[in-house]
């Protein structure tokens, strides 16, 4: 149903309705995964790497989950042939309580770490020679390898950061970490020596705590607690835009293209157009808090979930020829394809789990496994 | 300033407080005896050492093991008369934990955490008589709304987190949860059953997606509105809560779940064996009640069916507010509460006929009300500005708020006032 109206000011308005709530058939697979350890209540508690970076069709799920467990940070192995039979087995565990104690030795740090160490962030960051993780706590930012086996650089918080670090990004091998002082901490991963050291510190970036950051070719966004999407230039730092939503705060943010999406506590997304500087699409997608999103470049595939216990896939389509969103053609409209609702669990995290954007794993707090959402090849 | 130490804290001795109350009400203890209970529990909870210790740091909970809480709590559980033996203290921690547990994993939006917390706090304090006890817990909700009032969302996301980790691996299943529908037989806890159907003042109702672009070369802005179907049509928002002394939280999170009414004292008259204590029978009653009614009495949400109502009802507290803040400012607020002529108004159809039901003017602020709804004190022989009587004023005031009929009797009662007075000086 469309219908065309012209307001006072001569703004042309179309409303359109969306019948129902996408093809009922897609991602109607669920499998539930048993896991020996609990999610935790923490920002995006979930992600993903692939083991098959190039998207082909009708390739296997074959996938290292990770998902934080108070002081631990948890690796499974998930594949499956078809999205009707997924296995998956415990492949690491980082205990960093453990890890901190027999890497530290001044009493001062032993005090503050037989209280033990909470994790308050978990990402694979993309270096030209393969993933590092990163792993933010309360005492510090801990890289591993891919595999999270081998533990390849530090930084102490007793160096006089104020705040942790919630957020980061990488760019080619320089690892950026946002802290809750507003400030960007750059690290230089040497590929040759498979280790990371801290470089500078880049001070006042933001008013308030850096939420989420992402990056895309040369460029790097940045979300804070005001609301405030900034998108640099990470060569010099140099401003390219910034999008303030005021009174809400930004839970995570992703570049694509020419668009920056921010996800809010609000439970709204909002994508702005780099270029022109104008948000071009508001989404009211959710009643509660989102506490992750993720993106699918090649098919055009939002994913959003919220403490609402929902998880919402959308698709946002570009034309091809200029990357813009328009509003002539509906096909480009954003729209909901697939929402699911998730009874008696509070969602913390959930992400696609293959580059074909067929299937997405969402993670709920407390519960000791995961659900794996699967469209039938 | 504040952390997550002080919140943790409140919620866990909250609920102890409201299990010591149950017990108590179900072995019908004397009257004296739990009010001095009641009072020592005040003090230790809200003693100004342990607050201080927490607020600084040097106790955080969230760091201690479950052996050192138990102890914290085994300390406060003794502050009275009251001994607990080992078994009970641990099924107490347990409730304790499972409880908190439920509260916060269910806690709909950050800034709820200190409304949870001051539901406990407000049940407390209304059964508190000692007057050193009073004024701590009183201090102590002013401390945590200046702390936590004005605190950013992300960190009291921060705080959220923290505490739901701490508690994340206490799986228990609570007979009163259960009986309520808010946990299921196998543990779950039942998260679709509201608060959902009540949207957070700071979230949106979800269901629109919104596009515009601006045309070339600076030309009107185009703006196309979709829909989609979110499957919560009945989701509204709720209204909005307040953080005053007496103010209306309106999350039902962080009350008693053994107790619909809350923990209290009565003063009717005693059972058959004439000994002071709480109303006979009424724990009985209360377990022989219907589980639907048991639900309906927790979830005190307002239906969205009956938004409107509470709407009027936020507008007449409102225009009490303003009346008592008006006779203060028209210099006859009676100075002696005993003596004043007291009102309760009320402008709506639904508490007319509440207000044939209050004995007295104390009970315009029991909990059914839900709007803590002031007594107005006013001195009716009061004189402000030559001969125009506060009554007067306030009649007028009563008439801009449409709270007609109470205008008119301030009305009549300010002409009789002035007849009186016209009688006096025609004597001269």
């Amino acid at each position: 149903m469309e219908e065309v109206k012209k307001n006072s000011e001569g703004i042309q308005h179309e409303e359109v309705k969306q019948e129902g709530h996408g093809t009922p058939d897609i991602f109607d697979i669920c499998q539930r995964i048993p896991l020996e350890y609990s999610a935790s209540s923490i920002q995006r508690n979930l992600i993903a790497l692939t083991d098959h970076p190039e998207p082909k069709r009708n390739l296997p799920i074959s996938c290292s989950v990770g998902f934080i467990h108070k002081g631990s940070f948890i690796i499974y192995h998930v594949e499956g042939e078809n999205s009707h039979h997924i296995n998956s087995n415990h492949k690491q565990s980082i205990h960093l309580t453990e890890l901190i104690r027999l890497t530290t030795s001044s009493s001062c740090a032993t005090n503050k770490i037989s209280k033990g160490t909470v994790i308050l962030q978990a990402k694979w960051l993309e270096t030209t020679n393969g993933y590092v993780l990163l792993l933010g706590s309360i005492n510090g930012i801990y890289f591993f390898d891919e595999d999270g086996v081998k533990h390849i650089g530090k930084f102490d918080n007793v160096l006089g950061l104020t705040g942790y670090s919630r957020a980061s990004s990488s760019v080619g091998n320089s690892i950026l970490a946002g802290t809750d002082s507003g400030d960007i901490l750059c690290f230089e991963y040497d590929p040759a020596r498979g280790t990371v050291s801290y470089t500078h510190q880049k001070e006042k970036l933001h008013l308030s705590s850096i939420q989420d950051m992402s990056k895309y070719q040369q460029m790097l966004a940045s979300g804070d607690a005001t609301g405030v999407i900034k998108v640099w230039r990470v060569q010099d730092f140099s401003i390219i835009g910034d999008f303030l939503a005021a009174e809400d705060c930004v839970t995570g943010c992703i570049l694509s293209g020419n668009h920056v999406i921010g996800a809010y506590a609000s439970g709204v997304v909002r994508i702005y157009d780099i270029k022109s500087k104008d948000m071009q699409v508001m989404i009211k997608a959710h009643s509660r808090w989102i506490v992750s999103m993720d993106i699918n470049v090649r098919q055009s595939l939002l994913l959003t979930v919220s403490e609402d216990n929902t998880a919402r896939l959308w698709r946002i389509r570009e034309k091809s020829s200029d990357k813009s969103l328009s509003l002539e053609d509906l096909t480009t409209q954003p729209k909901m394809i697939y929402g699911v609702s998730i009874k008696n669990q509070v969602l913390v995290g959930g992400c696609f789990i293959d580059t074909q954007g067929t299937s997405f794993a969402l993670s709920s707090y407390a519960e000791k496994q995961l659900m794996i959402y699967s469209a039938p090849i | 300033m504040g952390d997550e130490n002080l919140l943790l804290y409140l919620n866990l001795t909250g609920e102890l407080f409201y299990i010591v109350a149950h017990r108590m009400k179900s072995q019908r203890v004397k009257v004296d005896l739990a009010k001095k209970v009641f009072n020592d529990l005040g003090l230790a909870i809200c003693s100004p050492s342990r607050l201080q210790a927490l607020i600084s740091g040097d106790i955080h909970l969230v760091s201690l093991k479950f052996d050192q809480l138990k102890a914290l709590m085994d300390q406060i559980a003794h502050c009275s008369i009251m001994t607990v033996n080992q078994y009970s203290l641990e099924k107490l921690f347990e409730l304790v934990m499972i409880a908190t547990k439920y509260q916060f994993a269910l806690c709909q939006h950050p800034r709820d955490i200190l409304l949870i917390i001051l539901n406990h706090l407000d049940s407390l304090r209304r059964v508190l008589t000692d007057l050193h006890a009073i004024r701590l817990a009183e201090d102590l909700h002013n401390i945590l709304v200046i702390t936590y009032g004005r605190t950013d969302v992300s960190t009291m996301k921060n705080y959220l987190n923290s505490i739901r980790n701490y508690v994340q691996e206490v799986r228990l299943k609570m007979t009163n949860l259960i009986k309520l529908g808010l946990q299921t037989t196998t543990g779950e806890f039942v998260t679709n059953y509201p608060p959902d159907f009540w949207i957070h003042p700071d979230c949106v109702k979800p269901g629109h997606i919104e596009c515009s672009k601006k045309a070339r070369f600076g030309q009107k802005i185009k703006k196309l509105l979709i829909t989609f179907d979110a499957q919560n049509q009945s989701a509204t928002h709720r209204l909005q809560h307040s953080l005053g002394l007496n103010g209306n939280r309106i999350v039902s999170l962080g009350k008693s779940v053994y107790d619909q009414e809350g923990p209290s004292i009565s003063y009717d008259d005693s059972p058959a064996d004439g000994e002071a204590g709480f109303d006979a029978g009424s724990s009985d009653a209360e377990e022989k009640r219907n589980p639907e009614q048991l639900k309906r009495a927790y979830n005190a949400q307002p239906d969205p069916s009956e938004q409107n109502q509470d709407n009027d009802l936020l507008d007449v507290y409102q225009a009490v507010q303003g009346l008592d803040l008006c006779s203060q400012m028209l210099g006859c607020a009676a100075k002696d509460e005993k003596e004043a002529d007291k009102y309760i108004v009320f402008d709506n159809e639904h508490f007319r006929n509440f207000k044939e039901n209050i004995k007295s003017p104390e009970a315009a602020t029991c909990d059914d009300v839900r709007m803590g709804i002031n007594v107005v004190n006013i001195d009716a022989g009061s004189r402000h500005h030559g001969r125009q009587s506060a009554l007067a004023g306030l009649a007028a005031i009563a008439k801009e708020f449409d709270m007609d009929e109470d205008a008119a009797e301030l009305e009549t009662r300010s002409n009789a006032q002035d007849d009186d007075d016209d009688n006096m000086f025609s004597n001269f």
